[in-house]
């Protein structure tokens, strides 16, 4: 354990020493870069920064230009796939048409008594998921407008 | 003993004053009939207490919302709600539902429910609401 302990702290002391020398060394290297040039070729002060700049610049646009060309699969989060939308078959669709037939066939007469609703129902149940919702909806269109009398 | 006439028409004062004065300790009651509002474009409203609609002097008000579990006939089992409604002269208000959340909503619903539900022009149910409050029970 304490052995643990003293490495830690020579760990931490090393570090320390490391990061006062780095921030030491950093003046150092520019002004040792300075005296070199000759004042008439010597950079403006600000020179350094720009070539930074322009550097990071280079930089960012390769990155975008990467992130540009990489494939659209590759770059965003998986997501869920939607469902395919189902495409109603010709027999469901046919069982949709003799629902809304039906459907019309009680506006044509106004109303509907409690058993026909309960037969016009499970017909609608058998339909397809956007079938069903088309025809549940066109019914209680029908009972809102008053097209045709009855109940659910 | 026979009560002298005077007498007699005093004990039934009094005993109409009581009973009148026990159904006043009945506690808050609200008739709250049925309401229903269609809108141009198909979407529309209804609210109304069960027991308002159901001992109305009318034959038409209703309000309620049911559960129909239908077989497909496929092995599976269709669910969808209903709500609708009649006021008292007869505009009626109907919507369907197979959103289970609004579906769910209906499970709270009681003989001494105050019902309230919407829905938009395609005749879906957009809200189901109840709120059951002893005011909505009838007198005795």
């Amino acid at each position: 354990m304490r052995t643990l302990i003293t490495l830690s702290v020579l760990q931490t002391i090393g570090i320390a020493v490391l990061v006062v020398h780095a921030l030491r060394e950093e003046p150092h290297a520019v002004s040792d870069v300075r005296p070199a040039q000759s004042p008439a070729s010597a950079p403006a002060p600000v020179e350094a920064p720009r070539i930074d700049e322009a550097r990071l610049r280079a930089i960012l646009r390769e990155e975008l230009a990467q992130e540009h060309n990489r494939p659209v699969a590759e770059s965003l989060p998986a997501a869920p796939s939607p469902a395919p939308p189902h495409n109603p078959s010709a027999a469901e669709l046919q069982q949709r048409d003799l629902v809304a037939q039906q459907i019309e066939a009680y506006r044509a007469v106004g109303m509907i008594t409690d058993a026909q609703m309960q037969e016009l129902q499970a017909d609608i149940a058998k339909l397809d998921a956007v079938s069903r919702k088309q025809m549940l909806s066109k019914l209680t269109r029908a009972l809102n407008t008053g097209d045709i009398k009855g109940r659910l | 003993m026979q009560m002298k006439p005077t007498r007699m028409k005093q004990g039934l004062a009094i005993a109409v004053l009581a009973l009148a004065s026990s159904a006043a300790l009945a506690g808050l009651v609200q008739d709250q009939p049925v309401i229903v509002t269609l809108n141009a474009d198909g979407s529309g409203s209804a609210n109304g207490s069960m027991t308002t609609a159901r001992f109305s002097k009318n034959d038409v008000e209703f309000i309620g919302c049911g559960v129909r579990r239908i077989d497909d006939g496929a092995g599976g089992v269709i669910l969808f709600a209903f709500c609708q409604a009649a006021d008292a002269v007869n505009v009626q208000g109907f919507c369907t539902t197979d959103n289970p959340n609004l579906i769910a909503s209906i499970d709270g619903q009681d003989d001494f429910s105050f019902i309230t539900f919407s829905w938009n022009a395609a005749g879906e149910c957009r809200s189901i609401g109840n709120s059951t409050q002893s005011f909505y029970i009838p007198k005795k």
